[in-house]
């Protein structure tokens, strides 16, 4: 390598690769989700809901106080296209499954593909949420 | 004729040249063999992550522990002063952990917690000997009155983050129960998703670390070695203060710090054996180069990641990690460059060996 090779490598290669990044970065981002491999996307425009959750005001203090609280199963089963809706007007923030939903907010998802979603659960009294999408 | 006499060396250059070559084999060779055996890890270590766990209560407060997360989200640590008894409880509220008066420090082999807390997101590794209802069998692990685990109520669970959790919301809090002194204590602990870091640092970085070798390779063979030793001292130094930054009982990984280390070695040597051996300098750069791409590529998440498991800034990790990557990649390829290029090039450069 010469020395003129040289400075175009110096100058063309930091260029290429600042450009690939920046384009990298811009075009990151998409509505649609994907979680333990089962291709999930925003529902707003659902017109019905296969399930619909509501926390309702006092749900924390209830638990804390040591009540038995379950406003969702332990496991869900739901079929390809079906759409949730968790709505939470508790004033504290919420865990179900995979899903976190703000005080005051709503979530709602449909699923686009078949798998198994699991995790925590601050609304059931096993501390568990399983949501199984089938066929 | 001409090329053959190029590599011949005096006797004695050449035993010099030899136990440096033999000293930096036996290096890198202690270093492979440590880097192959098992860790004293107890845990995995921590890694970067987006998330930043807290200790946000305490109830009732007491002075005789203090809580801390180490690693961003990937353990928690308590500390007893000496004279204090404490007891943490595993997640069917068994007796998991106890840190005695006198700073012992030790794990129930009969708490499932104690298995699963093994691994960040949690081990399947559970033997049968588990039973949170038995007398607990206490054995002991540590000393000096503190202790770091995984936790697995102080941090998520998943690779990915819960849906609908925007970057700045914390998950709701989770209590990590202990008994202090025969008193049960509430540590509450929050985590909360942090936003994606800022590109520049990685973005500086990658250009500094090409431009560091290319520009000392344009200015010659010894700037280049100095600026490559440069790069190699700050990811050394990178490494070392991530190793340092946690407890050891976290498992903190020597090749944190130890493959820039033998870079570091690498490029010494070649400084040492300056204008004896051209072919030993290249296998040198070479080797260092490799060292640092190395180090580089596991430790790429930190470019991504909003928290890293170090107590130095985060811009400064991000932008060393990046300069290594690049600056390795393009040692490599000058390197390579430089010998396999005609021999007239070899010759100008090396006018004593040819004498």
């Amino acid at each position: 390598m010469n020395r003129k090779q040289a400075i175009v490598l110096v100058i063309l290669v930091p260029l290429v690769i600042v450009s690939g990044l920046l384009l990298g970065r811009s075009m990151g981002g998409s509505d649609d989700n994907s979680s333990a491999g089962i291709q999930i996307a925003g529902a707003d425009d659902a017109g019905e809901y296969a399930h619909d959750f509501n926390i309702p005001p006092g749900t924390a203090d209830r638990i804390a106080a040591g009540q038995v609280v379950e406003i969702v199963p332990a496991e869900l089963v739901v079929k390809v296209g079906d759409a949730i809706r968790i709505v939470n007007n508790d004033t504290e923030d919420h865990i179900v499954g995979v899903f976190f939903v703000a005080s005051g907010e709503t979530l709602t998802q449909r699923f686009n593909s078949e798998g198994v979603l699991e995790g925590e659960c601050s609304v059931h009294p096993s501390g568990a949420f399983t949501l199984r999408v089938e066929a | 004729m001409q090329r053959a006499s190029q590599w011949r060396i005096h006797p004695a250059r050449r035993s010099l040249i030899n136990r440096l070559v033999r000293w930096v084999v036996g290096s890198v060779a202690l270093a492979a063999g440590v880097l192959a055996a098992p860790q004293v890890a107890l845990a995995d270590a921590a890694g970067p992550t987006d998330y930043r766990s807290e200790v946000v209560s305490v109830t009732p407060s007491t002075d005789a522990i203090t809580v801390t997360i180490e690693g961003g989200d990937a353990f928690v640590r308590v500390m007893v002063v000496e004279g204090h008894q404490v007891i943490v409880l595993g997640y069917d509220d068994e007796p998991y952990l106890r840190i005695s008066a006198d700073g012992t420090v030790e794990e129930n082999r009969r708490s499932m917690a104690t298995y699963y807390n093994a691994e960040r997101f949690g081990s399947d590794d559970i033997p049968d000997i588990v039973d949170n209802d038995a007398t607990p069998e206490w054995v002991k692990i540590g000393s000096g009155g503190s202790w770091a685990w995984h936790d697995h109520r102080a941090h998520w669970m998943e690779p990915e983050p819960p849906i609908g959790l925007d970057p700045g919301e914390s998950l709701p809090a989770q209590i990590v129960p202990m008994i202090v002194n025969g008193v049960p204590v509430d540590v509450a602990v929050q985590t909360t998703l942090q936003p994606s870091p800022s590109v520049w640092p990685a973005i500086f970085g990658l250009l500094i670390g090409m431009q560091i070798v290319l520009l000392g390779a344009l200015a010659g063979p010894a700037t280049s070695i100095f600026s490559s030793l440069v790069l190699a001292a700050a990811a050394t130094f990178v490494g070392v203060a991530q190793f340092r930054s946690l407890p050891s009982e976290t498992g903190p990984l020597l090749t944190w710090w130890m493959l820039p280390a033998i870079a570091l070695i690498c490029l010494i040597t070649t400084i040492l054996i300056y204008g004896r051996s051209l072919m030993m300098q290249h296998a040198l750069v070479l080797l260092a180069g490799m060292q640092l791409m190395l180090w580089a590529y596991i430790r790429r998440s930190t470019l991504t990641k909003a928290v890293l498991p170090t107590d130095l800034p985060f811009w400064f990790d991000r932008m060393v990690t990046a300069a290594a990557l690049t600056g390795g990649i393009t040692m490599v390829i000058v390197t390579l460059l430089a010998m396999f290029r005609p021999p007239a090039t070899v010759d100008a450069e090396r006018p004593t060996a040819s004498a």
